[in-house]
């Protein structure tokens, strides 16, 4: 190291090697940050493409909770996913999620009055906004 | 290693200490902001990055007149906004994983934005407040006192940014804009000029500003006053624009918008001087 300090003297011998250190920490994570976030902008900017899927269902003390996770498949962000749950025998269940970001999951629940293991349980995203 | 480099040393990591403290202060009501998760979120990617690129050169020139240890160049002035940027950052992530807003589920580049867009007041914050925390002869405000027409302007527009942004990113400012009718715009830009006047008028006869004697309201108005509340509004209309709020919008509220805007924005100009 010393060798080395030798070699290469910083140019202005007074700035301490603490400000050089945190200089260069902090010159690693702007480009690491600018990075990130170019690479980022060069993806595939799809529309969101939601898939839904049931996690699990819990008897509760008025009927049974149903939990959910919507994964955003597309590159964009759906804001104000509509979520619905239909049962075989006509009852439906409503959730809306605020926001399920491009290339990410969100999870929510639903309430059904009847058991929703006793038939097909359909659940579906309805709609979103642009953020 | 020399005891006199030694000192050197602790006296940097004193600044930086005060730096962290600095972010903290100026910063948490923007970490504590929604707006400012979303913007890190949805942001178009390239003012993003923009954004963080005139940061950098921001806090530079803030450095250059203020900063928080007394710097021997512009060189020295890059090498402590680079480590008040690391400050900023490091305090955002903490932050922002703390409260819980960036997670496990989160992609890397979503929480480089978010990082990346909170990280700019926070490095602004760092070297601003580093320097008002520090004891009188650690911080560095030799060139503020000394700074020419265009370093005040500099200085005015730093101000500027740094108050405004504490709003900028928030719903209210559309909300605002919508629920002004003309006669209220108009009110505002005069009630903006007039505290901006009385702020640096004010600040003039504290001795803030070593003016010329008989440098009256007229001549004050005509080089501060006005001059201050045009880099107010230009400032304001680009951090609107950094943060697409005046995508698909008419000219008509892109004004009332960065009018809204232009009040904090205008104040923080007038205190720049004391704030920097």
């Amino acid at each position: 190291m010393a060798g080395r300090a030798k070699q290469k003297a910083p140019p202005t011998p007074d700035i301490p090697i603490l400000e050089w250190v945190s200089a260069g920490a902090g010159g690693l994570m702007a480009l690491a940050l600018l990075a990130l976030v170019l690479i980022d902008a060069r993806k595939e900017h799809e529309p969101p493409i939601l898939k839904i899927a049931a996690l699990e269902t819990v008897r509760t003390a008025g009927g049974w909770r149903v939990m959910f996770e919507v994964r955003n498949e597309g590159g964009e962000t759906a804001a104000g996913v509509h979520v619905t749950g239909a049962l075989a025998d006509g009852e439906t269940a409503n959730a809306v999620l605020d926001v399920v970001p491009g290339g990410s999951a969100a999870e929510g629940g639903l309430f059904f009055k009847s058991d929703p293991r006793a038939g097909r349980l359909a659940l579906r995203a309805e709609g979103f906004v642009e953020p | 290693m020399t005891s006199e480099s030694l000192a050197a040393e602790i006296r940097y990591a004193q600044a930086l200490a005060r730096a962290a403290a600095g972010a903290l202060l100026f910063s948490l009501p923007l970490f504590m902001t929604e707006e400012m998760w979303r913007f890190g979120l949805y942001m178009d990617r390239h003012r993003l990055a923009l954004m963080v690129v005139l940061a950098l050169g921001l806090i530079t020139g803030v450095s250059y007149y203020s900063g928080f240890e007394r710097t021997t160049g512009l060189f020295d002035d890059a090498l402590d906004a680079l480590a008040a940027f690391a400050v900023g950052a490091v305090v955002t992530l903490a932050a922002v994983v703390i409260f819980g807003v960036v997670g496990r589920e989160m992609t890397v580049g979503e929480i480089a934005g978010i990082v990346a867009v909170c990280a700019v007041p926070a490095g602004m914050g760092a070297v601003v407040a580093a320097n008002q925390l520090a004891a009188p002869e650690d911080g560095d405000d030799r060139r503020k006192r000394e700074a020419g027409y265009f370093g005040e302007l500099f200085l005015m527009g730093a101000g500027a940014l740094f108050f405004g942004f504490n709003v900028a990113p928030t719903e209210e400012m559309m909300l605002i804009g919508y629920k002004m009718t003309a006669v209220h715009t108009v009110m505002l830009v005069v009630a903006s000029a007039a505290a901006l006047h009385l702020l640096v008028y004010s600040l003039q006869l504290r001795g803030q500003h070593e003016r010329r004697e008989g440098s009256g309201h007229m001549a004050t108005f005509l080089h501060y006053t006005l001059a201050g509340y045009g880099v107010a509004l230009g400032v304001s209309l680009g951090v609107l624009w950094f943060f697409g709020r005046l995508d698909g919008v008419d000219a008509a509220m892109a004004a009332r918008m960065t009018i809204v805007l232009g009040l904090p924005a205008s104040i923080g100009a007038a205190a720049a001087r004391l704030v920097l």
